[in-house]
């Protein structure tokens, strides 16, 4: 049985890992497009300020199945899915028997004047990362478009390099998407005492260039701002090109059934690029989350390599970070208004914060700032849609933990039991 | 392949398996010195207590091990020989994905280091700190062959019937 992967993140090496033990002697292409060895993409704002080596974003042979045939910058153009065969750069075929297309998502560039061109850069790459790092050294004052995940890990890479750095965001609070208004607050004092600015509620009208150096960049309201590096980080687009070449389902993203197989039945979908649900609303959702694409793999090899598993769904939010020594938590619908059966709890003490929204008789998000510990026993109560109103004045709690969950259900006693 | 179990009802909450734990990860390995030491010894090993039981929480060590899964930059894995899962923190960014992730709670944070701690079963030692040292024996090392599915179920039903 071959077994072709086209895609060397998360979900594609998550993916190569299952079917591997499932199926420990069947042949398992991997293609990747990048010229680099694969490498934890989640990394890469590390190459920007040289806070880590090449090889210490690589993926090492310990977390690489064995007898992976590898094939590196190797683009697939083609895909038929009657003929089972792959079309690659310079039109050689690959014939599989199961495909997985874990082929990700792309930058996505607004429509901006003069944003496209030398100088403006976004980091999805490794090599994003080096060309970042190259410009940087003869750099005085960057702008970053868009205060999410990457904006933001760009502009603390950049800072550390002494660079002049202005984060400009179109919503009014930093990484409007992981952070609500008072974590959004918290978080902003440590992006200030780490010496960045920041500019919320205005996005940008052009770049400006000299003899193709970028120079300056306008704002919508009109206002200037000189710089000389421009970082846009406002989102990404799942890649379908192949999908649409083998007349794949597509929606938003790649179509796939609670399998994670296709339209077609000898090919599989995972990460970035699919179109999934929403774990918690049922509705459909594109993830960009590395733990989501990571997840999916898993599902989608060993569904390759002849299993049953089936995809819960992924959650819309699911991301740990920390930046400017804050580490901040968000998983579930961390945005609910109360009102409608739906209650928020929200307590601050200094920059530990910590946000529960309930429904019903179900956690349906959190937020949880400084104080993170034993945060996945929350992600558990939802990944679990646990009924939570016998453990409600614990979960509340501060100290919350797996014993309040796995005292107040026989069930879970026993899989805690029977585990290992 | 052996691996600790939990015997709750036999557990007193006395907690020497978060010290003994604590020591055996800390540089001194002595009761006198180990609490001193920067950076400080975490124990990875937690007695939680609800409704008046008590249960000692500790890394299961996953078949699937989500915090394997999801670690963004390679830190945990499962080592091939004895199939724990640790965290080579040399690796370890402290983004806390493991945090996020673990369903038991028990991936902790060193702060001082900015690195994830958890349950490495001892490697240096016959038998973990934490199973050593319990004094009523509420915890036990057993390879999971020989340590039979009744074996166990008894031991979930005295919590499931507390």
């Amino acid at each position: 049985m071959r077994h072709v992967i086209v895609g060397a993140s998360a979900a594609g090496m998550a993916a190569a890992e299952a079917i591997r033990k499932r199926d420990p002697s069947a042949q398992i292409v991997l293609l990747s497009d990048e010229a680099c060895p694969p490498y934890y993409r989640p990394l890469i704002p590390y190459l920007i300020n040289k806070e880590k080596t090449e090889d210490e974003i690589a993926r090492q042979p310990r977390s690489t199945p064995a007898r992976l045939d590898l094939r590196i910058n190797v683009h697939a153009t083609g895909l038929d899915p009657a003929r089972r065969s792959l079309t690659l750069t310079g039109g050689a075929t690959l014939a599989y028997d199961r495909l997985l297309l874990a082929t990700g998502a792309s930058p996505i560039l607004p429509d901006i004047a003069g944003l496209d061109g030398p100088g403006v850069f976004t980091l999805r790459t490794w090599e994003d990362a080096l060309g970042i790092s190259l410009a940087a050294r003869d750099a005085k004052r960057a702008v970053i478009l868009g205060a999410g995940r990457i904006g933001m890990k760009s502009a603390f890479a950049l800072r550390h390099l002494s660079l002049n750095v202005t984060v400009i965001e179109l919503l009014d609070r930093l990484v409007p998407q992981q952070l609500d208004a008072e974590s959004a607050a918290i978080f902003a004092g440590a992006v200030s005492n780490a010496g960045i600015q920041t500019i919320l509620g205005h996005t940008l009208k052009a770049v400006k260039r000299q003899d193709k150096q970028v120079i300056s960049v306008v704002l919508d309201d009109g206002r200037e701002l000189k710089a000389d590096l421009v970082v846009v980080g406002v989102g990404v687009r799942p890649n379908l090109e192949l999908a649409k070449a083998g007349s794949l389902r597509v929606g938003r993203g790649l179509q796939v059934d609670n399998h994670l197989c296709t339209s077609d039945p000898n090919i599989f979908a995972a990460g970035d690029v699919v179109e999934t649900s929403d774990i918690l609303s049922g509705n459909p959702i594109v993830s960009g989350i590395w733990t989501n694409a990571a997840a999916m793999g898993q599902i989608a090899g060993d569904n390759m390599a002849g299993g049953n598993s089936t995809y819960a769904g992924a959650f819309s939010l699911l991301n740990a970070m920390e930046l400017g020594g804050l580490p901040v938590i968000s998983v579930g619908e961390i945005h609910h208004a109360p009102g409608d059966g739906v209650e928020v709890f929200a307590e601050r003490h200094g920059s530990n914060y910590r946000k529960l929204v309930l429904r019903g008789d179900r956690l349906i998000g959190f937020i949880l700032v400084g104080q993170i510990e034993r945060a996945g026993v929350y992600q558990t109560l939802l990944r679990e849609k646990a009924d939570v109103s016998a453990l409600r004045r614990e979960l509340l709690g501060p100290k919350f933990h797996y014993g309040h969950y796995i005292l107040s259900q026989a069930k879970k006693v026993d899989r805690y039991m029977m585990a290992g | 392949m052996k691996r600790i179990f939990v015997n709750p009802e036999r557990c007193t909450a006395c907690k020497t398996c978060e010290l003994a734990c604590a020591i055996e990860h800390s540089q001194a390995k002595s009761i006198f010195a180990s609490p001193s030491e920067k950076p400080h010894s975490m124990n990875r090993v937690f007695v939680e207590a609800a409704d008046g039981r008590k249960i000692p929480i500790f890394c299961r060590h996953c078949d699937d091990a989500p915090c394997v899964a999801a670690c963004i930059s390679g830190a945990l894995f499962r080592d091939p020989k004895t199939d724990a899962v640790l965290c080579d923190s040399s690796r370890c960014i402290g983004c806390w994905t493991c945090v996020m992730v673990c369903p038991y709670g028990v991936v902790g944070r060193q702060l001082e280091l900015g690195k994830a701690v958890k349950c490495d079963l001892c490697p240096e030692r016959a038998s973990p700190a934490c199973v050593a040292s319990c004094p009523t024996k509420a915890l036990v090392y057993e390879e999971v062959e020989g340590f039979s599915k009744n074996k166990r179920r008894e031991f979930a039903s005295a919590v499931a019937g507390g």
